[in-house]
């Protein structure tokens, strides 16, 4: 999955679902996963695939970029199908709606909200240590993405990545332990600008839990479609 | 197989709460055993060892696209707490990127922090009794561990109920999956294919050890809690 491109969404796109709150968005996802595993038949499960993504065309969402994105764990969702497919064909289907459902619902999130909100809303139910290296963590992956990137072009050039043998498994070993190195020394940075802001936590949630206007329609459209999904379970049983 | 790569919709309600409940015990024990700890220099390493395991996710090594984990490379660096807050750090992560469901938080964080804490506490064992150089005791720590939470996932996909199902249509089943579908033949390839996983992570792990051993050696006794 393409993190940077849906960080740059979260960040600089203007629709109607970056005006909610990030709180209001992870309600909605919550209300949406609650339906989709109450939705045993696979056409309830169908009822709410349909509405998101009826709701993504609505909400102005680049929705080819966000199906794609989206397809990561039908692989494994698929592995549990197939065993399935011969014997009960729906359940297989359920099983790979679910998994794409879900993950559209949570790729939508990260499309429209900035990590570090998300994380401001999960602080508030983590320990205060918890949430703030979890801040620190969003921050270091993309302060170390390049170097990684840089670092694989370089198993390439040393046509590590072209041999399986346990020389290149140490070659590879010495190049993650460069980048673990590089890593700990921005720790260590890190560690001296805390020092000197005088540091004692927290980093995270210091953003009030508030709801806003624009949570209305998210949450019409949501109960909406969790509704129509329970109710298409219930008609169906 | 690193961790339980199952999406949401698989997992039953009741393994779900489980997972959350263990996990927050977890991270509770590990952040009360950390409480001491120099959190200004804790949080850092904390971020940096979450974010270099998801990286680490997306390496893929040699020919059955294996990806690296770095769970056991955590608890030597931060300790077994404070391997364990990381693995569950980058499990959050990688749930909120789609790799592996949101449900299925709780189990993995609790999966993997283990590994990152028996590792982490193996890998002390053996630095502290056998006197092993750094490197071999990584290599040597990291296999068991990884065949012990194998295990414990193995344990998990049966006791929730995910092959039941498959027993039950053995008999209605085409014969190749009905012979992949019984859960000790699942078991053995996982076994199988899992054996020469932890090979390779160890391999990658007392690689990483082995360089930081000589470029930096007081990192692998930063990680003493």
């Amino acid at each position: 999955m393409d993190l940077a491109y849906l960080d740059y969404l979260a960040v600089n796109a203007t629709t109607p679902l970056h005006r909610s709150t990030a709180l209001g968005k992870l309600l909605a996802l919550a209300g949406l996963l609650a339906a989709l595993l109450f939705a045993s038949h696979l056409a309830a499960a169908l009822v709410l695939l349909a509405g998101e993504v009826a709701g993504l065309v609505l909400a102005r969402q680049p929705l080819r970029r966000l199906a794609l994105a989206s397809t990561f764990p039908l692989f494994f969702a698929g592995l549990f199908a197939l065993t399935r497919l011969a014997s009960q064909p729906s359940l297989a289907g359920l099983v790979m709606v679910r998994a794409y459902a879900s993950a559209l619902a949570v790729v939508t999130l990260l499309a429209t909200t900035p990590f570090w909100e998300i994380f401001a809303v999960l602080g508030r139910l983590l320990p205060g240590l918890v949430a703030d290296a979890v801040l620190m963590a969003y921050r270091a992956f993309f302060l170390l993405l390049g170097r990684f990137s840089n670092l694989l072009v370089t198993l390439r050039l040393r046509r590590l990545s072209d041999r399986f043998t346990p020389g290149s498994l140490m070659g590879y070993g010495a190049v993650l332990g460069s980048l673990t190195l590089s890593a700990f020394d921005l720790t260590e940075r890190q560690y001296r600008i805390m020092r000197l802001r005088g540091y004692s936590g927290p980093l995270a949630g210091a953003a009030p839990l508030a709801l806003a206007p624009p949570d209305l329609p998210l949450f019409l459209a949501a109960g909406l479609l969790a509704g129509a999904t329970v109710w298409a379970q219930l008609a169906l049983r | 197989m690193s961790h339980l790569h199952l999406p949401d919709g698989l997992l039953p309600l009741s393994w779900v709460i489980l997972g959350f409940v263990l996990a927050g015990a977890g991270v509770a024990f590990a952040t009360w055993r950390l409480a001491g700890a120099d959190r200004g220099r804790l949080v850092p390493r904390l971020g940096i060892m979450a974010a270099l395991m998801l990286l680490a996710m997306n390496l893929e090594v040699g020919l059955f696209d294996y990806h690296a984990n770095l769970t056991v490379l955590a608890g030597v660096l931060l300790g077994p707490a404070g391997g364990f807050l990381a693995a569950f750090i980058a499990n959050l992560f990688s749930a909120f990127l789609a790799h592996g469901g949101l449900t299925v938080v709780g189990l993995n964080g609790v999966v993997n922090g283990l590994e990152a804490a028996a590792g982490g506490w193996l890998f002390g064992l053996l630095r502290r009794n056998a006197h092993l150089p750094a490197a071999t005791s990584a290599v040597v720590a990291t296999v068991p561990t990884l065949a012990l939470s194998t295990t414990l996932r193995l344990w998990i996909l049966r006791q929730a109920g995910l092959f039941s199902t498959l027993a039950a249509a053995e008999g209605m089943a085409p014969s190749w999956l009905a012979r992949l579908g019984t859960f000790p033949r699942f078991a053995a390839l996982v076994y199988l294919f899992g054996a020469i996983g932890w090979l390779i992570e160890a391999v990658l792990i007392g690689g990483i050890v082995a360089f930081l051993a000589k470029a930096r050696p007081a990192l692998l006794e930063a990680g003493r809690d």
